[in-house]
């Protein structure tokens, strides 16, 4: 084996290399990772600034940038416009656009004069940088995805008496309803629950089909296909049965949720917040 | 002198056909009927094939010819037919690295010129012979990135194919060889810009659009087909002080970050030098706090603009103030017809939003709107333009706004066609609903297509219709059994059928004047439009479903 030559002092020095190595490979790994897509349009990454600079920029950029253009880069109307959709400030690779802005070299940015030192403009541009990373898909500001306010604007009285007057002939509070707001913690996922007549987790009712060809018995089934040429269904034993059908062919479609889908151009958005404010109280 | 005469029957035989493979702009100018030269068939963007071969009673011989698979990326593609040679690969882009190439399902309108298809999904393009299936050459783009959803197809013009990449470059290559001529940069794919849309040569213009869900400023740009110049830009919104539309905006920086994408091909009117597109919606998608409370134009609107130096003419917004990421870019169809009694040059489209729309060409015209179902919602009335108002009680809410259409709207990029032997315009309609929840309440407005989620709740309706652009309501409407779309577009023959995906795994033909369904094979999900075209007296039908093209002909 080839390491059986080497001395202990040798395999000592390889050791502390490899252990100095580490935070380098992390950091390499890590760089490679953003060379990867950006999340915002996949296009490639921009190299990564050292965080001590992205530091001292964000601190001069709070001192000197954010009474104009806000703590989150998203602006202040008619004072300062928002550095993440700016064009100037998305092509930017290492300052060459981003710089002379800061510096107020472009027409009508005179005020931006306020930073003189190369380094602390070069360190401001840098922080920008590092917040357009966090640009979602399809333009979305950083953090979009975690806001989450409370749903919850209805009332529940009115809800339960929606609820009683419309819902109570299939459903029941006591019944396949009870403690459905312990059940779905998420008043966001009660409300499209309650809507779609099912939700994410729970199997969705099977549609069924009856075929009646004439002069044959009719076949029933789970519905596997139907289109206006072939009707697919799974029947009783397992197996599986396609009829083609012709203009005598009658085919029933039977699904569950057809009725709740039904029932979409019939609600308010009042009743809908309602409903779910007096849903989430059935613990 | 053998040599010489061998030559000279060379040319005879070679001649012709190296001629006939130049597309002029005479014959760009041809009604739809042997091939298929631009991306809606002609310039009226009828999709409206004069061939009849293939007709209501034959149409039930139609059968498959060949299928062909196309494989993306840069490697060789497998053998296909009964080829022993692999199809030469030819690799351009200005990526460094290899990227696996996503979307990789064909939604474009394959074109057809003596005999050769141009084939695309983003980043590739494909010459297959039209008889047989085989691949001719293959080229394919190294990418910087950018957004990978789809790609609309190619453009030809004389002996040149062009297409557009999702790293936004208009890449011209030789149409025999697949050999590069040149690219262009469109626009930056760092900011945020993809592209889609299939380039529309009319003339000596090379017209090409862009998308961007950033609040960004879109374009369409028209180059020389010849030389790859540059030779005028129009923006959608307003980009400066004192341009036109700028008071239907807050402010300046709002207009400049309007969006309006110019992401699907328009139609061309001769007489009056104008292209008719639609544009995308404005930015940011759903909150106006930055916007304001205008029309936000020229977004979700259709425009004429003069070919030759970029001016609008005319313009009429099909959804004002749009907030709900409703796009107007669909295709718009140019008709010559009767309206209410008088003859009339027309221009057609069933928006994203749920209506249907007819104007004058000419002048830009409001002549009809009319709602296509009750289930749509976001709107309440009209607007003295006749547009539909839209309802700010139907913006995305806190609490949850149920919407319909959901966003991808009652239909997306899918062209529509039109028989005008039945007067009937045929498109897709989905009735979805979604609740639009309102997630940054910030009165600034977010960015983009932020400050909001969507969630589906289901539709209660998928249909191809037959409009009568006469009363704007639908003659007939056939079900579909899938949630979705029907598949990439429509066809109309003369042989007095539709041809569309049924969106449950089938090609299918229906009968023009009522929707009977006449025909169908089942190869899957059909993602783009069908074509048809003549060869040696054969007519072919054309669709893809997902990587592979399916050809038939009469059996």
């Amino acid at each position: 084996m080839p390491e059986s030559n080497r001395s202990r002092s040798s395999s000592r020095r390889i050791a502390a290399a490899v252990l100095l190595l580490i935070p380098a490979v992390i950091t390499l790994y890590s760089v490679a990772q953003h060379i990867e897509t950006s999340k915002f349009n996949e296009a490639p990454m921009r190299p990564v600034d050292p965080p001590q600079v992205v530091a001292a920029g964000k601190a001069l950029y709070e001192k000197n940038c954010q009474s104009c253009h806000s703590a989150d880069l998203r602006g202040k109307e008619n004072i300062g416009p928002n550095i993440l959709r700016s064009q100037d400030a998305l092509v930017d690779m290492h300052g060459e656009s981003l710089e002379p802005i800061i510096r107020g070299e472009k027409a009508g940015l005179t005020n931006h004069r306020i930073l003189t030192e190369k380094d602390d403009v070069a360190a401001v541009a840098a922080y920008v940088r590092s917040i357009l990373t966090e640009i979602g898909s399809q333009g979305r500001p950083p953090g979009d995805s975690l806001r989450s306010p409370n749903i919850l604007v209805g009332d529940a009285a009115s809800g339960k008496q929606y609820f009683e007057a419309k819902c109570t002939r299939c459903h029941s509070a006591e019944g396949d309803m009870k403690g459905i707001g312990k059940k779905i913690s998420s008043p966001k996922t009660l409300q499209s629950a309650w809507i779609r007549g099912n939700h994410f987790g729970v199997p969705v009712p099977v549609i069924t089909a009856t075929v009646q060809e004439p002069g044959k018995p009719a076949v029933e089934g789970t519905a596997i296909h139907v289109d206006d040429f072939l009707v697919t269904v799974k029947l009783q034993d397992g197996t599986m049965q396609t009829i083609r059908r012709t203009p005598q062919t009658k085919v029933e479609v039977h699904d569950p949720l057809e009725a709740h889908r039904n029932l979409l151009p019939t609600y308010t958005d009042k009743d809908i917040h309602d409903v779910t404010a007096y849903l989430v109280t059935l613990k | 002198m053998k040599l010489r005469i061998f030559s000279f029957t060379a040319a005879l035989l070679l001649g012709p056909l190296s001629h006939a493979q130049s597309v002029t702009h005479e014959d760009l100018m041809r009604p739809l009927k042997d091939s298929w030269l631009t991306y809606n068939g002609d310039y009226t963007s009828k999709r409206y094939s004069s061939l009849t071969a293939v007709n209501r009673k034959t149409v039930k011989n139609l059968g498959l010819t060949w299928i062909a698979k196309m494989v993306p990326g840069n490697e060789p593609a497998p053998l296909t037919g009964y080829s022993r040679v692999n199809a030469p690969v030819i690799v351009g882009g200005e990526g460094t690295e290899q990227r696996s190439t996503r979307g990789g399902s064909i939604k474009g309108t394959f074109l057809e010129n003596n005999g050769v298809l141009y084939v695309t999904m983003p980043d590739n393009v494909w010459a297959v012979d039209a008889r047989s299936g085989e691949v001719l050459w293959h080229y394919f783009w190294k990418t910087r990135g950018g957004t990978h959803i789809g790609n609309r197809g190619v453009a030809l013009w004389h002996d040149y194919v062009f297409f557009e990449t999702p790293d936004n470059y208009l890449v011209s290559l030789e149409a025999k060889t697949g050999k590069e001529r040149w690219h262009r940069k469109i626009a930056n794919v760092e900011g945020g810009y993809f592209s889609t849309a299939a380039p529309t040569i009319i003339k000596n213009h090379v017209l090409a659009g862009v998308g961007n869900d950033i609040d960004a400023p879109m374009f369409l740009k028209s180059y020389d087909p010849e030389t790859g110049d540059l030779q005028w830009t129009w923006y959608v919104t307003p980009q400066n002080p004192g341009d036109p539309g700028l008071d239907t905006w807050k402010n300046l920086d709002a207009a400049r970050h309007g969006g309006g994408g110019t992401w699907v091909a328009g139609a061309y009117d001769p007489e009056t030098n104008l292209y008719i597109l639609g544009t995308g919606n404005p930015t940011p998608s759903w909150q106006t706090g930055l916007r304001g409370d205008g029309d936000n134009l020229y977004t979700c609107s259709l425009v004429g603009l003069d070919v030759d130096t970029g001016k609008m003419k005319w313009y009429y917004s099909t959804s004002p103030h749009d907030t709900h990421d409703y796009d107007s870019a669909q295709v718009p169809v140019l008709v010559d017809g009767t309206f209410k009694g008088h003859q009339r040059k027309l221009v057609m489209t069933a928006s994203r939003n749920g209506y249907f729309f007819v104007l004058d060409r000419v002048t830009g015209e409001h002549l009809l709107t009319s709602k296509l179902s009750d289930a749509t919602n976001w709107a309440e009335g009209y607007t003295e333009k006749g547009a539909p108002k839209t309802n700010p009680a139907k913006d995305a809410s806190i609490g949850g706004t149920l919407i319909s259409p959901a966003s991808g709207g009652t239909v997306n990029w899918q062209p529509p066609a039109f028989s005008p032997q039945t007067g009937l315009l045929y498109q897709y309609h989905v009735d979805s609903y979604s609740l639009a929840y309102l997630t940054d309440p910030d009165p600034r407005g977010a960015m983009g297509l932020g400050g909001k989620e969507e969630v589906g709740m289901g539709t209660t309706g998928s249909y191809v219709l037959g409009i009568d652009y006469k009363t704007g309501k639908p003659r007939w409407r056939r079900k579909l059994y899938g949630t979705g779309f029907g598949g990439g577009g429509l066809l109309a023959t003369a042989g007095g059928l539709v041809f569309t995906g049924d969106g449950s795994g089938s090609l299918v033909a229906y009968d023009a004047g009522n929707g009977n369904p006449l025909w169908s094979t089942r190869i899957g999900s059909v993602s783009n439009a069908p074509q048809t075209f003549e060869l040696d007296g054969h007519q072919y039908v054309i669709s893809a479903a997902g990587d592979t093209v399916y050809a038939f002909e009469l059996k």
